[in-house]
């Protein structure tokens, strides 16, 4: 069963941003503005990025955010091979700079692009590692959030990976990291995710422990106001219902998620939506409805599906772009390398010759004064 | 009786001996069921693949196998078996494989939503383009029927080697879309021995007629093969006839029936398909890294040569500035030489023309000094006495033993010793009258004259007379 894959990847962009209590206020007010223009107008936050990272004296947590912002940017204009520069540049200072949370938050970050041009391997890389200095270090409760991030990309991926178990354990450790600060916005999008995305790994294995994670989800997003969480959330609970051959109330559940996924115009989600209830109604002998709900599933699903395919090649053609660019900016370095060892070889050839030529004429100029 | 062959077959290592001709029976077999019984196909070219050691058989029965997955819609083992392929054909370059790969690559990646083109970089882009027997199909899943024929007939003319058997099936399912009802029947007999697809055109022609008597009819034709059928399109489009006809003919329990296999069939196929592709553009991914991979280790292999190039020529600039140096050593060595010897010979010139050493005034004392004593002593009587011996006896060289002698005694160094000799033999004679007896032989040898005469000679050039008159004369006062 798919579910909603582009829309857990909208809600993880968000995953590198950040606020810091850092004392400059000019360059906090920059980051702020940056940030805001992220959805708005990527290439402006990339500009101020940018901006800031040329700024004398500042410290790496500011250069490490500066990053972060331009990898942003570029993720937002779809440069994920950019992004990923930028990342790592995060990481590379965050890593000298012994900075654990922005190491942890990078990593993620980096594991994050990864996974949205399908690089799994990479991906896992990354987020092993983020795992692992994870559990070595311990962060402020504030900063914990980082660590849930990282569990629920790890969640995410085992999910798709066909293995719930794992994917579960990942997501109730970032569930667990989450409600620790309850006052940060971050954690708490990410919280209704976590909740489920966990509903639906249990929706085939454990139907009472889905219900209880897609209630929870359900409240935190009600709570919090996200639309498409809420919607995904009552999807999940429909389910569940109608499994238990309770049509009436999986309908019910479903009419008021169709609104929803209207108002955030995911189509994905509306087209399960035709199809669920197209099944509901056929359990209730209801024909006319069934013929209803299945047209409007069919209809939506044929332009469904080539949009989906539309994304999958889009996907495949970043991805290729990324290794075309990455490649051919080793290539360029190499081909530097090579031009300036073949300048060396000709000049080293061209002087050293000329020296010895000269040194040899000389000698045997002055043998053959002395024999004359 | 198939399948106890194939069991046979697959079990057993009877046919170990590789024969050619089995193989080439087998392949055929093979090829035969793949759209009869693409199960017990597959069966057949895992054996064919398992004991053949020629890399073309391998690459064959790979490609039966691959086709086998993708009809049965095992999508993942498809592109598994692909992928194998694309490795194996590496070493053989065999246009019929390459031609067949590619189509197989070209319809899994449409199975999979994924465009053939993005393969670009694992796949040259001549390889890229789609023939038209891809295109027929693909225009036959999008509905336009008259585009499937066009495209059918342009493959025909392509002259293929190998025709696609399925191609009868596409251009009786589009003349029976078409209306074309006849043709449709023309090419449906074609394809009598592909059960599953036969019946299914059969199928559809019926349906086509429009007749609602017949309607129920065609459903009829299905039954026997429903159960059997292994082509996972083949069994979705069935579902798709049967739900289609049920919901016209308003038989809810059917409908409700054809519905559920429908959907379930939906379910797992996109489920199975969501899970090809990504491991399938993971795959593709590993190739990509592999290809690049390759290029970029040719450069830095290039980067190394040139490195090691960089060596050798400072290398042999050190031999060669080395053995230059040698050279010129060895000539400053010759010039030093030679300056020496000149300076030496000019040194040698220089004294002669001054005529006279500078000779220390100590050493001129000291030697006098040293010369009376060797006077006093007698020690001149010895016979053996020459510039040479007394210059080392008084630690001195001839040059300034000679030069002294020459200056304070005004006489060469062999009269002054014979000088010496002479006086004393005349204070002898003088003094002590047994010598005025003794022989002359006998006075020469005592003064340490090597000979008479040479005594003779010496003594009288000193006193103006011979030693025998001389006696005479002192006898005679």
């Amino acid at each position: 069963m798919r579910v909603f894959r582009i829309f857990i990847l909208m809600i993880l962009i968000v995953l590198g941003n950040f606020s810091f209590a850092q004392n400059n206020k000019e360059i906090d007010s920059l980051i702020g503005s940056a940030n805001a223009f992220l959805f708005k107008n990527p290439e402006k936050t990339i500009e101020i990025g940018k901006e800031i990272l040329k700024k004398k004296d500042i410290s790496n947590a500011y250069k490490i955010s500066s990053y972060i912002l331009i990898s942003n940017g570029y993720s937002g204009l779809s440069n994920y091979q950019k992004a990923i520069e930028f990342a790592l540049k995060a990481n590379e200072l965050s890593e000298k700079a012994k900075d654990n949370a922005n190491q942890i938050r990078t990593l993620g970050l980096i594991g994050n692009l990864y996974i949205r041009i399908e690089m799994r391997d990479e991906a896992w890389h990354y987020l092993d590692k983020a795992d692992k200095l994870s559990q070595s270090v311990s962060l402020p409760d504030s900063m914990k959030y980082l660590i849930g991030n990282i569990n629920l990309l790890k969640g995410f991926l085992y999910k798709r990976s066909l293995d719930c178990g794992y994917a579960i354990k990942h997501f109730n450790k970032a569930i667990a990291e989450f409600q620790k600060d309850k006052g940060n916005g971050f954690a708490v999008a990410n919280l209704g995710q976590a909740y489920n995305q966990k509903g639906y790994c249990y929706l085939k294995i454990d139907k009472d422990s889905a219900q209880v994670s897609f209630e929870k989800g359900l409240a935190d997003a009600r709570k919090n106001g996200a639309k498409s969480l809420e919607c995904n959330a009552l999807i999940g609970l429909s389910e569940i219902k109608s499994s238990k051959n309770d049509f009436k109330m999986s309908n019910e559940i479903l009419f008021s998620a169709l609104p929803l996924s209207k108002e955030v115009n995911q189509i994905e989600m509306e087209s399960r939506i035709y199809k669920l209830l197209a099944e509901n109604y056929i359990g209730l002998d209801d024909f006319e409805n069934h013929l209803k709900y299945q047209n409007l599933f069919d209809s939506i699903q044929s332009k469904f599906s080539k949009e989906e395919i539309k994304t999958v090649n889009e996907l495949i053609k970043k991805r290729n772009e990324f290794k075309q660019k990455t490649y051919e900016s080793k290539q360029k370095n190499s081909k530097i390398i090579i031009w300036i060892l073949l300048g060396i070889l000709l000049i080293s050839i061209f002087i050293l010759s000329y020296l010895l030529v000269k040194k040899s004429r000389k000698i045997n100029k002055n043998i053959e004064n002395k024999i004359s | 009786m198939k399948l106890i062959l194939v069991f046979f077959l697959a079990f057993g290592t009877i046919i170990k001996a590789q024969n050619s001709r089995d193989a080439e029976t087998l392949f055929i077999e093979s090829k035969d069921l793949l759209y009869k019984k693409p199960s017990e196909s597959a069966v057949i070219s895992e054996f064919l693949f398992k004991n053949s050691s020629d890399n073309n058989d391998k690459i064959k029965a790979l490609l039966l196998l691959t086709e086998s997955y993708l009809i049965r819609g095992d999508y993942n083992s498809a592109s598994e078996k692909l992928f194998q392929c694309l490795e194996l054909s590496k070493k053989s370059n065999r246009p019929e494989n390459e031609f067949q790969i590619n189509f197989l690559l070209a319809k899994l990646c449409d199975e999979l939503g994924i465009e053939f083109s993005q393969l670009y970089l694992i796949k040259n882009e001549k390889e890229i383009t789609q023939n038209y027997y891809e295109k027929a199909i693909k225009s036959y899943s999008d509905s336009n029927w008259n585009q499937t024929v066009k495209d059918l007939k342009l493959f025909e003319k392509q002259k293929n080697k190998s025709f696609p058997e399925l191609s009868n099936f596409y251009y009786a399912l589009s003349y029976s879309n078409l209306g074309k009802l006849d043709s449709a029947q023309y090419y449906a007999q074609k394809i009598q021995r592909y059960e599953p697809y036969y019946f299914y055109v059969k199928a559809m022609i019926q349906s086509s007629r429009k007749e609602s008597d017949k309607n129920i009819d065609y459903l009829e034709l299905l039954k026997p093969i429903e159960k059997k059928v292994q082509d996972v399109w083949l069994r979705e489009e069935i579902y798709n006839l049967a739900v289609q006809n049920f919901n016209e003919s308003k038989n809810k329990e059917k409908y409700r029936e054809y519905y559920q296999l429908q959907t379930a069939l939906q379910d797992s196929l996109s489920s199975v398909k969501e899970n090809a592709r990504i491991s399938f553009l993971n795959k593709i991914g590993q190739k990509q890294d592999e290809i690049l991979e390759t290029k970029s280790e040719q450069q830095t292999k290039i980067i190394y040569f040139i490195a090691i190039a960089i060596l050798l020529v400072f290398t042999v600039a050190y031999f060669f500035n080395r053995k230059l140096n040698q050279k010129q050593k060895d000539y400053e060595k010759s010039k030093q030489e030679a300056e020496d010897r000149e300076k030496f010979i000019a040194e040698n010139k220089a004294q002669e023309s001054a005529g006279k050493i500078v000779i220390p005034d100590k050493t001129i004392s000291f030697l006098l000094e040293k010369l009376e004593k060797f006077e006093s002593n007698d020690e001149y009587l010895d016979s053996e006495i020459s510039l040479n011996l007394l210059a080392e006896n008084l630690n001195t060289n001839t040059k300034y033993l000679s030069e002294i002698i020459n200056t304070y005694k005004n006489k060469n160094f062999h009269s002054y010793i014979n000088e010496l000799r002479v006086n004393y033999i005349i204070n002898k004679l003088k003094n002590n009258p047994v010598y005025l007896k003794y022989k002359v032989s006998h006075l020469a040898e005592e003064a340490g004259f090597s000979s008479h005469s040479l005594f003779s000679t010496v003594f009288k050039q000193v006193t103006g007379h011979s030693p025998a008159s001389f006696i005479k004369t002192i006898k005679n006062q």
